[in-house]
C-alpha cells in the first residue's frame, strides 16, 4: 500500500522506511552560461559515470550497477517517493542554476559524429525502470519426433508460429529443408513483446539446435531492436541437448520463428526426438513508459556545430517517429547536453524535442547526422523526476515535495539511478554542489 | 497522550512541560574536516563534554546508551523522562562564527549503542557480542548470570529479550522486551519496563526455568530496530588501510518481534571502503567516490532498520586504530547557510512534524562538512522540547 496521505508517511517514517544521505558532485569541466550540463559525468559522490558500453548499444543503468544519488535500498512492494533534496553552493561563478533530478534507464554510448546515413541502434533488454510488465505464461506444446539428416551446413526441421499473441504457441513440423529455403511463418506482435523459448527437452542430439529469429522479410523494418534494418538474420545458439533460452524484444511489427539443426560435416544423422517450447510475454502498462526523454550529452569534442535528427519508438511502440532538428551549440566539453544553447530557438530543455504527439520513448531506434562532425555523444534515456533552482550562494535550497511541490511526490524506482542535469549560469569548473536527499516508502 | 493540537500545544508548554537545551560542539580537535565527509560530533568539546567513551568496554560487546551514560558519553539534555507522555522537538537552532565553517549540514541522532572493535586487523567475520546464554538464580528478586558485561561502559540498562531451549524461568515470556539492570560485571536483574529499570522495580525469583536460556541485546529505544541506523567512528586513528566493511545484523520488524538474521550490508554497488587512517570522529567510510556512503551503512534490500549487531567484517587489516560500531536514530537534520547565520528548524511545519524523543534519548550531532572545516571550529544551537 502505497503512502497516500501524511499521517502515512509520518508513521512510514517513524518505523524507518526512510533513507536519507549526502551526495556531492564537482565538476571540473570549463562550462558556458545557459547550456545544459551533465553532472553524472562529474566527481564526486556518487561516482562519474562516463557512459562506458558498447558503441551504439543500449546499456542499462542502475544504482546496483553504477551508484547514482542513494536513495535506499530497493523496497518493491513497497513504494518510494522523494520526501526531501536539498541543494547548497559555496561559488557564485554559476549560481543561479537550474536542476533537474532524473532517474537514467539506460544509454547509448559512443554515437559517432562523423558518420553520415542513419546509424541504428541495438538493444536486447527493454528498459528496466519506468516500463511496467506483466508475464502470461503461453504455454508449451510438444514436437513429435521428427529425425532430420544432415550433413553439412545448417538444416530447418521446423517452423514455429506464434499465431495468437496472448495464447499459445502453434508448432508445425515440416519436413527437413535447407534453412535459407523455408519460408517463414509470420506473427504479428502488436506491443512491446518480449518471448522466450524454453528447450525443456531434447535428445540424442549429436548436432546442435540453432534458432532462427527473423524480420518480416520485409528490408529495412524496424522489427526487433537487436536486428533494426535487418543487418542481422538470425539469432543462433547452440543448445546441445540442455535446457536453454533465449530473448529478444520485438517492437509493433511482424516477426518470424525457426528453428533448426545443425549437422556435423562427418554425415552423423541427426535426431531430435522431442521439443518443448515455451513461450511468455511482457506488455507495456499504458501508465508507464511516457516518460522517458531523449538526453544527448558530449563524451569526445566536436569542433563545429553538427546537425542531427534521433529516430526513436514512441511511446505507444510506434516506430520511425524522428525527433526535431537538433543544432548542437558550441560548447564541446565532456558533460555538455548537446543541444542548442538555452537561449537559442528551437531548444529549451535539456531532453530532446519529439515529434508532435510523443510523450516518451520506449527506444532509441537510430542517430542521423546530417552535418557531420567529430567527436562521439552518449544518449541517455532518462525520466525527469523533480527541478529545482539554486538562487544564491551559501543557503541552502530544501525542496520538501510534499509541501513545496504542490502535493506531487516523484516515486523513485527499485535500483533508480538517479543524478543532475544542471543549467548554469556561468563556469561550474570548481564550484562544488552538496545536498541531502531522503526518500520515504510504504 | 501525545499532543495532538495546538490548543494542547500551548496548554502543555504553559503548564511548563517543555525544556530548552543550548548545547555547544566543537569541531574535532585533532584533524581539520575535509569537505564531503561526515564527522561525529560526540566527542567534541563544549557542552556537553567531549565523549570519550567510545573504544571503551570488552572488544566487540555491545554497550546501551541513555541520556545518564556516563558523563564520557553524556548526550544533550532534553528535559528527563515524560513517559507516558510524549516528548517531541518543538524547534532547533544552529550556527557558526567559525570562518569555513560553512556550509554544513547537522543531523540530530539519538545515540543507542555502540560496539568497540578494537581487533581491527581481523580480517575475517567478527562476532558482535549482543547476546549471552545465562543462568537464572534468587538474589533478592530473579538474577541472571552470563558471561559479557553489556553495562560496564555504557549504561547500567540495556533492552533484552529472551529465548530458550525448554522454558524460560517464570516470570520472563518470549518475544517480549525486557530491561536489563546490570548488577555486577556478569550478573543482571530484569524489568518489566524501561521505568521499572530506573525505579529498581524487578522481577521476582519463582524458579530457573529449564533448558538453556539465551539474552539477545536490543536497541534500549527503537527497541524492533525501526528506524534504526548504523555507522563505525574511529575512537583510535586508523592505520593506512582502505579495507571493504561489512555489517551483518537482524533486520528491524515493525510487525511481531523477530526479525530476520543474517542481513548483511549489500555488495551491490559496491561494499563501503574504509578510508585510509580514518581519523578520531570522521565517519569511516564517508567521502566522494567509489564505496563511499553517508553517513550510515547501506542496509540490505527491503530493510528499515538495524534490530540487533551481529557480525562485522573488515576485508583487509587496518593495521591499527580503533573502530566502534554506533547505532542511532536520525531525528533531524538542519543545514548551516552562512557563517554567523542561524539555520533554523521550525519543526512544526517540517514533515514529518515535530519527531518524538524517548525517554532515556543520548542526543547528539554528525555533521556534514561542505567545506574543509578548521580544528576545533564551534557550532552552537538549541532545541526546545514540549511533552504532553
Amino acid at each position: 500500500m502505497a503512502i497516500s496521505n501524511i499521517s502515512d508517511m509520518v508513521t512510514a517514517e517513524n518505523n524507518g522506511q526512510s533513507w536519507q544521505a549526502t551526495w556531492r558532485k564537482a565538476p571540473t569541466q570549463t562550462t558556458g552560461a545557459n547550456i545544459w550540463f551533465d553532472l553524472s559525468m562529474s566527481p564526486g559522490n556518487p561516482v562519474p559515470n562516463y557512459y562506458i558500453g558498447t558503441p551504439n548499444t543500449y546499456t542499462p543503468q542502475a544504482y546496483s550497477l553504477s551508484y547514482g544519488l542513494p536513495v535506499g535500498m530497493n523496497v518493491s512492494p513497497s513504494t518510494k517517493l522523494l520526501k526531501q533534496l536539498s541543494i547548497l553552493n559555496t561559488t557564485a561563478a554559476a549560481i543561479p542554476s537550474f536542476f533537474v533530478l532524473y532517474d537514467m534507464v539506460g544509454f547509448y554510448p559512443f554515437l559517432d559524429e562523423s558518420t553520415g546515413g542513419v546509424q541504428p541502434m541495438t538493444q536486447t533488454t527493454p528498459p528496466s525502470r519506468w516500463y511496467a510488465s506483466s508475464t502470461a505464461t503461453f504455454g508449451s506444446e510438444i514436437l513429435t519426433q521428427v529425425p532430420v539428416s544432415g550433413t553439412t551446413g545448417f538444416t530447418a526441421i521446423a517452423n514455429c508460429s506464434l499465431s495468437n499473441p496472448g495464447n499459445a504457441i502453434t508448432m508445425t513440423a515440416s519436413a527437413a529443408a535447407a534453412w535459407a529455403g523455408q519460408t517463414s511463418v509470420a506473427v504479428t506482435v502488436g506491443q512491446m513483446y518480449r518471448c522466450e523459448f524454453n528447450i525443456s527437452s531434447m535428445s540424442s542430439a549429436s548436432g546442435s539446435l540453432q534458432v532462427n529469429v527473423a524480420s518480416s522479410n520485409t528490408a529495412g523494418a524496424s522489427d526487433m531492436f537487436s536486428f533494426t534494418y535487418g543487418n542481422t538474420a538470425n539469432i543462433n545458439q547452440n543448445f546441445l541437448g540442455v535446457t536453454r533460452s533465449f530473448s529478444f524484444i520485438a517492437k509493433s511489427s511482424t516477426v518470424s520463428f525457426q528453428f533448426g539443426l545443425t549437422g556435423n560435416s562427418n554425415g552423423d544423422t541427426v535426431t531430435l526426438t522431442s521439443l518443448s517450447l515455451q513461450s511468455t510475454t511482457s506488455t507495456v502498462s499504458p501508465s508507464l513508459n511516457k516518460g522517458l526523454q531523449l538526453m544527448p550529452v558530449v563524451v569526445a569534442a566536436h569542433s563545429g556545430t553538427p546537425v542531427y535528427f534521433v529516430q526513436y519508438t514512441n511511446q505507444d511502440g510506434v516506430p520511425n517517429r524522428w525527433t526535431t532538428q537538433v543544432i548542437a551549440s558550441t560548447q564541446v566539453v565532456n558533460g555538455t547536453v548537446m543541444i542548442p544553447n538555452a537561449t537559442a530557438n528551437l531548444q529549451s530543455s535539456p531532453f530532446l524535442q519529439l515529434q508532435t504527439g510523443d510523450t516518451g520513448v520506449r527506444s532509441m531506434d537510430g542517430i542521423l547526422f546530417t552535418t557531420v562532425d567529430v567527436g562521439l555523444i552518449s544518449m541517455a534515456l532518462v525520466y525527469p523526476t523533480a527541478s529545482f533552482q539554486l538562487r544564491t550562494i551559501d543557503a541552502p535550497v530544501e525542496k520538501v515535495f510534499f509541501m513545496d511541490a504542490g502535493g506531487s511526490v516523484p516515486v523513485i524506482q527499485d535500483d533508480a539511478y538517479l543524478n543532475l542535469v544542471c543549467l548554469p549560469n556561468g563556469n561550474l569548473s570548481g564550484s562544488v554542489f552538496h545536498g541531502m536527499i531522503q526518500s520515504v516508502w510504504g | 497522550m501525545a499532543i495532538q493540537s495546538m490548543d494542547q500545544m500551548i496548554s502543555a508548554m504553559s503548564a511548563g512541560q517543555r525544556w530548552r537545551a543550548d548545547w555547544n560542539k566543537n569541531a574535532l580537535p585533532t584533524t581539520a574536516q575535509a569537505a564531503g565527509q561526515w564527522y561525529d560530533l560526540f566527542g567534541g568539546a563544549g557542552n556537553p563534554g567531549a565523549a570519550t567513551i567510545y573504544g571503551t568496554g570488552t572488544n566487540l560487546v555491545m554497550q546501551s546508551m541513555f541520556d545518564y551514560s556516563p558523563t564520557t558519553g553524556a548526550g544533550i539534555l532534553h528535559g528527563g523522562d515524560v513517559s507516558p507522555s510524549v516528548k517531541q522537538i518543538l524547534n532547533a537552532s544552529v550556527y557558526s562564527a567559525a570562518v569555513t565553517t560553512a556550509p554544513a549540514v547537522l543531523m540530530l541522532v539519538d545515540v543507542l549503542a555502540y560496539v568497540p572493535i578494537t581487533t581491527t586487523t581481523t580480517t575475517t567475520l567478527q562476532t558482535i557480542i549482543s547476546s549471552n546464554t545465562f543462568t537464572a538464580s534468587s538474589s533478592t528478586g530473579l538474577l541472571l548470570t552470563y558471561t559479557n558485561d553489556f553495562g560496564g561502559a555504557g549504561g547500567p540498562i540495556w533492552a533484552c529479550q529472551f529465548t530458550t531451549t525448554t522454558t524460560l524461568p517464570t516470570g520472563l515470556s518470549l518475544n517480549t522486551t525486557y530491561y536489563a539492570v546490570r548488577q555486577s560485571a556478569t550478573t543482571a536483574k530484569v524489568s518489566t519496563t524501561y521505568a521499572n529499570a530506573k525505579a529498581g522495580t524487578f522481577i521476582a525469583f519463582t524458579d530457573a526455568g529449564t533448558g538453556t536460556h539465551t539474552m539477545t541485546l536490543r536497541p534500549p529505544r527503537y527497541t524492533n530496530g525501526a528506524g534504526v541506523q548504523a555507522f563505525l567512528v574511529p575512537s583510535t586513528v586508523m592505520g593506512a588501510a582502505t579495507p571493504n566493511l561489512t555489517l551483518t545484523y537482524t533486520n528491524a520488524t515493525t510487525s511481531g518481534n523477530a526479525g530476520t538474521a543474517s542481513r548483511a550490508t549489500p555488495s551491490a554497488p559496491a561494499l563501503p571502503i574504509g578510508n585510509t587512517a580514518a581519523p578520531v570522529g570522521s565517519i569511516a567510510y564517508a567521502g566522494t567516490g567509489s564505496g563511499k556512503f553517508g553517513p550510515f551503512m547501506p542496509l540490505q534490500a527491503g530493510d528499515q532498520g538495524v534490530q540487533t549487531p551481529t557480525g562485522v567484517t573488515i576485508s583487509t587489516s587496518y593495521i591499527s586504530g580503533v573502530l566502534n560500531l554506533v547505532l542511532v536514530k536520525p531525528l533531524l537534520t538542519i543545514p548551516i547557510t552562512t557563517v554567523g547565520v542561524a539555520g533554523e528548524r521550525d519543526l512544526l511545519n517540517q514533515l514529518p512534524s515535530a519527531p518524538v524523543v524517548q525517554d532515556g534519548a543520548c542526543l547528539s550531532w554528525l555533521i556534514y562538512a561542505g567545506a574543509a572545516t578548521p580544528v576545533n571550529s564551534a557550532f552552537f544551537g538549541s532545541l526546545e522540547f514540549v511533552w504532553g
